[in-house]
């Protein structure tokens, strides 16, 4: 697959453990496909602070919500999507809401395990089988679903839950269903799974994990790594140079001791920190290169460790780049 | 309580915080710290990092303790007065093995076991995980071999998912529900559902329905044999919550100044005084320190006069002093945010801070440098 294809897939689910970034980038690589003309909608599997930071607003949960023209967003929520579900079952809204609301099954429901999952997947399939138009303009009314998964753990069982359930069920009207979600997500032409790491041990072995998973055990796609917070070198080659020769100038250095009230000292000790946390994340990404069977997409650690719509924005050029070589 | 009298006199710590904020170093370092005082204590962690482990001497980390080796202190010079041994859980056979203890016979261990049902709630089901951790902390705390036993919790989303999901996770195997789940199941084969009363007999024809007879009849079987299990499971569960609350256990909280792990911080501290749980501690880990006390103004002015002295070397001293004022301004950003946390708390909180190390902790002399911090 060529990296440029990722934007013409139906569903792209970005996937890595916690706090490395997934809505982060989710929301700026479906920047970045709104910006190159797709109808885009991101849909979060967890209601998630960051994406609301990201946006400067409060916004509701499990109603689209548009942000852009051509970019929509979407907090999905387990027991709403149940609801719908079992209104489109059951056909009779009031009749779904009844059996929802039996006291024995609201406190099953509580705990039962992978049903959350598998109406989430289920929300995606429905979103992605939507149309707008009649005739020969009848086209998808989304082109791209980006989905922010949930932190690995969770995040795998949720794209294992459908598999699970297609072993369980021997029969029923589910058990078709879920096959259908099974094609979907082992469908290469329209889906594809996106990891997310930070060029630190423990997310690059998350992310190798994930990347097998995906691709061996549940038999989806694989598309790129993004190795997010890679810290830049703090200074251009020229700066660098600079700094060495100040360095071996003992004269100039004992100069700067007598300036500056606790010696020269910590100038240096704060180039030190940022040039072996460069370097740190230089010798990660090397053996990422090793280790995962992707391609890897490098982006940039922002200062202080937080970004906003702007910070979005640039990450979705930065991204448009690698993967496209520019808009 | 400081940091240091906890280490030397509780008998369990709970390391809780949320994914990525470095739980098992922490949980590592706050082991080590008390091993080297004499105690003989075990780390029980979830999914350490494969370098540590490895650089730990252990290499084939399971289910079962393992005493780290005199070798691996020595080669970073250290001489623990005490001992340090380290496990990990694996919720699978922790359960199993929870099953075998409260199964009656051989044939009620084994229905459960095979019960493709079963198999799926402990690996899949939402909190098994956190269930077993506390399950396994119990079963160590009651055989007593350890001074003190360091938890590093799983890796939730939320640091509350730890102290939720073991309720949950019994309400889900609820006497009450089994009966109305096992029960239509049961008549339904001699009665037809008609005789069922209206609720339970249409869901019951839902969920047959979607999920077609045979899973129906999987579940079912499942609560029946666990059904006996039940008060077993549940006096169980709520022995290991007296635990929790025992004045001997202590929580610690280990976050990231950055502010969405904070936030997350301070909801986790008053569920902990709601629920009473014992707070012992809260720890700020990857701080941005900066390495000196100037302020970023100071350090222009700095700048400025060495440039004037040293007119040859502008370029090196604008990009250092460049440096220098981020990392100020990274500093004082943390500075900040747990000074406001602090602040915003109900209680007085005990804390300590980690700075942001440059390199991954990934062995014993780096373990050992973070103890340093905590003892501070
Ligand atoms: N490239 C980056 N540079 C600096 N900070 C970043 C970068 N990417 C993300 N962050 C910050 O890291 C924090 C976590 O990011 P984000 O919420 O996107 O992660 P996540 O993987 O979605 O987390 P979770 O698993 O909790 O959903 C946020 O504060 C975000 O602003
Ligand atoms: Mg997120």
């Amino acid at each position: 697959m060529s990296l440029e294809a990722i934007f013409d897939k139906r569903i792209v689910f970005m996937t890595g453990k916690g706090g490395v970034g997934k809505t982060t980038l989710s929301m700026a690589l479906a920047w970045a496909a709104q910006e190159r003309g797709k109808n885009v909608i991101l849909m979060e599997v967890d209601k998630s602070p960051n994406l609301r930071y990201i946006l400067g607003k409060d916004i509701p949960v499990y109603k689209e919500t548009r942000i852009a023209p051509r970019l929509a967003v979407f907090t999905l929520e387990p027991f709403k999507a149940l609801e719908e579900y079992a209104a489109l079952q059951i056909k009779v809204a009031a009749a779904a809401k009844l059996f929802l609301n039996n006291r024995f099954v609201s406190y099953f429901m509580q705990a039962a395990p992978g049903w959350r999952e598998l109406v989430t997947v289920g929300k995606i399939w429905h979103t992605h089988q939507r149309t707008v138009g009649r005739g020969k303009n009848k086209r998808p009314e989304y082109d791209m679903i980006v989905v922010d998964a949930p932190a690995t753990g969770h995040g795998l069982s949720f794209l294992r839950v459908p598999a699970i359930f297609a072993d369980i069920l021997k029969f029923g009207r589910m058990q078709s269903q879920t096959k259908d979600l099974l094609d979907m997500l082992r469908d290469p032409e329209r889906t594809v799974v996106n990891v997310v790491s930070l060029p630190e041990e423990m997310p690059l072995n998350e992310a190798v994990t994930l990347a097998d998973m995906a691709k061996s055990t549940m038999g989806m796609q694989v598309g790129v790594t993004f190795m997010n917070g890679v810290h830049p070198e703090p200074f251009l080659p020229d700066e660098k140079a600079a700094c060495d020769n100040l360095l071996s100038d003992e004269a100039a250095r004992n100069t700067l001791d007598q300036i500056w009230p606790c010696s020269g000292k910590a100038l240096f000790d704060a180039a030190a920190d940022r040039q072996a946390r460069a370097q740190s994340c230089r010798q990660y990404l090397e053996l990422a290169a090793k280790r995962l069977p992707t391609p890897i997409v490098e982006l940039p650690y922002e200062y202080p460790g937080r970004v906003d719509m702007d910070g979005v924005k640039r990450l979705a050029n930065l991204i448009s780049q690698a993967l496209c070589g520019g808009v | 309580m400081a940091l240091a009298d906890l280490l030397k006199e509780k008998s369990i710590l709970v390391v809780c915080g949320s994914g990525g904020v470095g739980k098992t170093t922490i949980s590592a370092s706050l082991a080590l710290a008390a091993a080297m005082e004499g105690r003989k204590v075990l780390v029980c962690t979830i999914d350490p990092a494969k370098r540590l482990a490895d650089s730990l001497g252990l290499k084939e980390l399971g289910n079962k303790e393992t005493r780290i080796p005199d070798l691996v202190f020595a080669q970073a010079g250290l001489a623990p007065k005490g001992e340090l041994w380290g496990m990990m859980l694996d919720s699978k056979t922790t359960f199993d093995e929870l099953i075998c203890r409260i199964a009656p016979d051989e044939v009620v261990r084994n229905r459960v076991l095979n019960n493709p049902f079963y198999q799926n709630i402990t690996t899949a089901l939402a909190g098994s995980q956190e269930f077993s951790a506390t399950e396994k902390l119990f079963e160590l705390a009651c055989r007593n071999e350890y001074d003190l036993i360091v938890l590093d919790t799983p890796p939730t989303r939320h640091a509350l998912d730890f102290l939720d999901a073991p309720n949950r996770l019994t309400s889900f195997l609820d006497a009450k529900v089994i009966a109305w789940f096992v029960g239509p199941y049961l008549k339904a084969s001699k009665l037809g559902f008609k005789f069922l009363n209206s609720g339970a007999s249409m869901a019951f024809r839902v969920l047959e329905k979607v999920t077609g007879y045979q899973t129906l009849a999987d579940i079912a079987d499942f609560f029946l044999v666990f059904e006996g299990l039940y008060d077993g499971f549940a006096a169980r569960a709520a022995k290991v919550r007296q635990l929790m609350s025992d004045p001997a256990t202590a929580f610690v909280l280990v976050t990231s100044p950055q502010s969405p792990s904070l936030l997350e911080a301070s909801f986790f501290l008053d569920r902990l005084i709601c629920e009473k749980m014992p707070l012992g501690e809260v720890i700020f880990n990857r701080v941005y320190t900066s390495p000196t006390n100037l302020g970023s103004d100071e350090v222009k002015a700095l700048g400025r006069q060495s440039v004037e002295k040293l007119p040859g070397h502008k370029t090196a001293i604008d990009a250092l002093c460049a440096n220098l004022r981020l990392a100020i301004l990274l500093a004082e950003a943390d500075k900040r945010s747990i000074r406001h946390f602090l602040e915003q708390s109900s209680r007085p909180l005990e804390s300590v801070r980690v700075p942001f190390m440059r390199t991954d902790i990934h062995d014993m002399a780096g373990l050992h440098t973070v103890c340093r911090y905590l003892a501070e």
